[in-house]
């Protein structure tokens, strides 16, 4: 298996960060301290949900690495699409207006809509799709997976929660250049 | 108004200690800002006032706003439904910033669609009234000591009554959110409490508008409150990322565009204060594009201030968590979609002019 297919089939994130870095790439640390394993070299600092994740933020050289960052992206991929089937579970168990949320054709459209988007996101790797772009566009994803789920997926210990510390794994490994 | 704004910034300096211990709540009673938004009472504000407070409030901090005790959500059912002996109770109950009210609709099986609710009011051998059901994701249920339950009478969809409780205790429990931990959200329990005819509330309505009829009004007037709180934490985004980057055509798009939500959700409270019953939809829309707004502003915004923007600044990061909340709370978006949409189809939505 590739390594971006490893990444892709982690099922947990500290398990897909943990495939990135053991590959020999460096944490990405454009601001000198980045989220990565728990247990990972660097100097501990505070943060309050990394530990949710069984992640640290760790002081670390200031370093970038475009090619972790992609990866990352696969790993968002495939967690994304595990929260998805979880929530196609979720909704077929739920009921309103008579009949199990999953059977209401606004909802079919979300499930083909975002798994469309997956999709797009995974052929996208190996297409040259800016990584910037990948990642924006699972931000977004990632919340609408997540609203599937109603409140119980805003709960701390749900496991969709995930998808949320990605996004802040995002913001301390990407340089985010040309933005303003 | 630069009063709320006044101590919508005031609010700010508690907001951190509050995510990371929203149980604490000695610390809360002992928040000047907080005992001044107890003031905040939605039975004597119009629905307008009360939105264009809580924008300036929530530009300070939303989970705040939602920690501070007071009538908050049950002080609008009570202006809808309650008769003057109940409005005094409830007002008595939270007077001085003594305890929290609640509002305790969803269930864990049942959210979007109330007219499942399984809570139930049943009148015992002993002709007294005794509540039986589990309310789930409670805003300040845990710590509230009054509140108002939504619960089933009978076996139609629409046979619901709510009843005011400012005496009898549920068993309860908080919930641990991932943001706007302040509104601490909370599991209740009923399990056969005694509830008096003059706990039932709309007893001198007509039949027809003691139920759902009215519970729907409440959450149009809810809807807009909460789009409110939206449109303020977008401003509160906003503003950090300002203070700390020079002028961007990405920043003052951003503004405009909370701009013209905060204008949809005046207008939506102005229409729902003049009749509430026609002014649905624009509730709808605006609790819709409010929380569309600021959940962009949350995802865009920060990346101007560079790497790891959301550690560097800590407030920045709990509200990109906070405003996730809004698309929950009295209804998500795809449920505001449903009612926009119906409006629509009837011909009764404004459209811009
Ligand atoms: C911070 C917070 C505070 C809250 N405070 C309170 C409170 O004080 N009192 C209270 O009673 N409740 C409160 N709630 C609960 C809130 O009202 C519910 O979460 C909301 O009504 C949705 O219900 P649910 O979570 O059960 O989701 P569900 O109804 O199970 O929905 C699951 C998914 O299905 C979608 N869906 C549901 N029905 C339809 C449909 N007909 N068509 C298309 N899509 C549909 C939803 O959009 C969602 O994506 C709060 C929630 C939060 C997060």
């Amino acid at each position: 298996m590739s390594l971006v297919d490893r990444a892709r089939s982690a099922t947990t994130l500290a398990g897909g960060l943990g495939t990135i870095l053991d590959s020999g790439l460096p944490a990405p640390a454009p601001a000198g301290h980045t989220l990565v394993p728990a247990g990972h070299p660097g100097q501990p600092l505070a943060h309050p949900l990394a530990g949710w994740e069984g992640l640290a933020l760790v002081r670390a050289e200031r370093v970038s690495c475009p090619e972790a960052v992609r990866l990352l992206a696969a790993v968002r991929i495939g967690l994304t699409e595990r929260m998805l089937r979880a929530a196609v579970e979720h909704l077929t168990g739920r009921v309103a207006d008579g009949r199990p949320l999953v059977d209401h054709p606004v909802l079919r459209g979300e499930l083909a809509d975002l798994t469309a988007t997956l999709a797009l996101c995974w052929q996208g790797l190996g297409t040259g799709t800016s990584t910037a772009a990948l990642h924006a566009t699972l931000d977004r994803a990632g919340w609408a997976t997540s609203v599937l789920f109603g409140a119980s997926g805003y709960l701390r210990d749900h496991p969709v929660r995930c998808l949320y510390l990605a996004e802040l794994v995002h913001d301390t490994w990407s340089d985010h250049v040309g933005l303003a | 108004m630069s009063d709320w704004r006044e101590i919508g910034r005031a609010l700010r300096a508690g907001a951190l200690a509050l995510d990371a211990a929203p149980h604490d709540t000695e610390a809360i009673a002992a928040d000047e800002a907080l005992r001044a938004v107890a003031e905040l009472d939605p039975i004597m504000l119009s629905g307008k006032d009360s939105a264009a407070a809580l924008i300036e409030l929530a530009r300070g901090d939303a989970g705040m706003v939602l920690a501070a005790p007071g009538p908050a959500l049950a002080g609008r059912v009570l202006a809808q439904l309650g008769d003057d002996e109940q409005r005094e109770r409830l007002r008595a109950a939270v007077a001085g910033g003594r305890t929290w009210a609640y509002l305790a609709i969803t269930e864990p099986d049942v959210g979007s669609d109330a007219t499942r609710l399984r809570t139930e009011l049943r009148r015992d051998t002993d002709g007294r009234y005794r509540l039986y059901g589990t309310k789930r994701y409670i805003g300040n249920g845990h710590r509230g000591t009054v509140g108002v339950v939504l619960a089933r009478t009978g076996p139609s969809p629409l046979a619901l009554r709510a009843v005011l409780l400012d005496t009898a205790r549920a068993r309860t429990r908080p919930l641990d959110m991932l943001g706007l931990r302040g509104a601490q959200i909370s599991e209740l329990e009923f399990d056969g409490v005694p509830v008096e005819e003059r706990d039932l509330l709309g007893a001198h309505l007509s039949p027809l508008r003691r139920g759902m009829w009215s519970i729907a009004q409440v959450f149009t007037a809810v809807r807009v409150q909460v789009a409110a709180l939206a449109v303020g934490t977008a401003f509160a985004i906003h503003d950090l990322v300002a203070d700390h980057h020079p002028s961007s055509p990405t920043l003052d798009d951003a503004h405009a565009n909370i701009r013209a939500a905060e204008a949809l959700v005046l207008r939506a409270a102005a229409e729902a204060d003049h009749d509430r019953e026609s002014a649905a939809p624009a509730a709808s829309l605006a609790k819709l594009t409010a929380t569309g707004v600021a959940l962009d502003v949350a995802r865009t915004l920060p990346r101007l201030l560079g790497p790891a923007a959301l550690v560097t600044h800590p407030l920045l990061e709990k509200w990109c968590r906070d405003v996730r909340a809004f698309e929950f709370m009295e209804g998500t978006s795809q449920i505001q979609r449903l009612h926009a949409a119906q409006g629509i189809v009837r011909g009764s939505v404004w459209h811009a002019t």
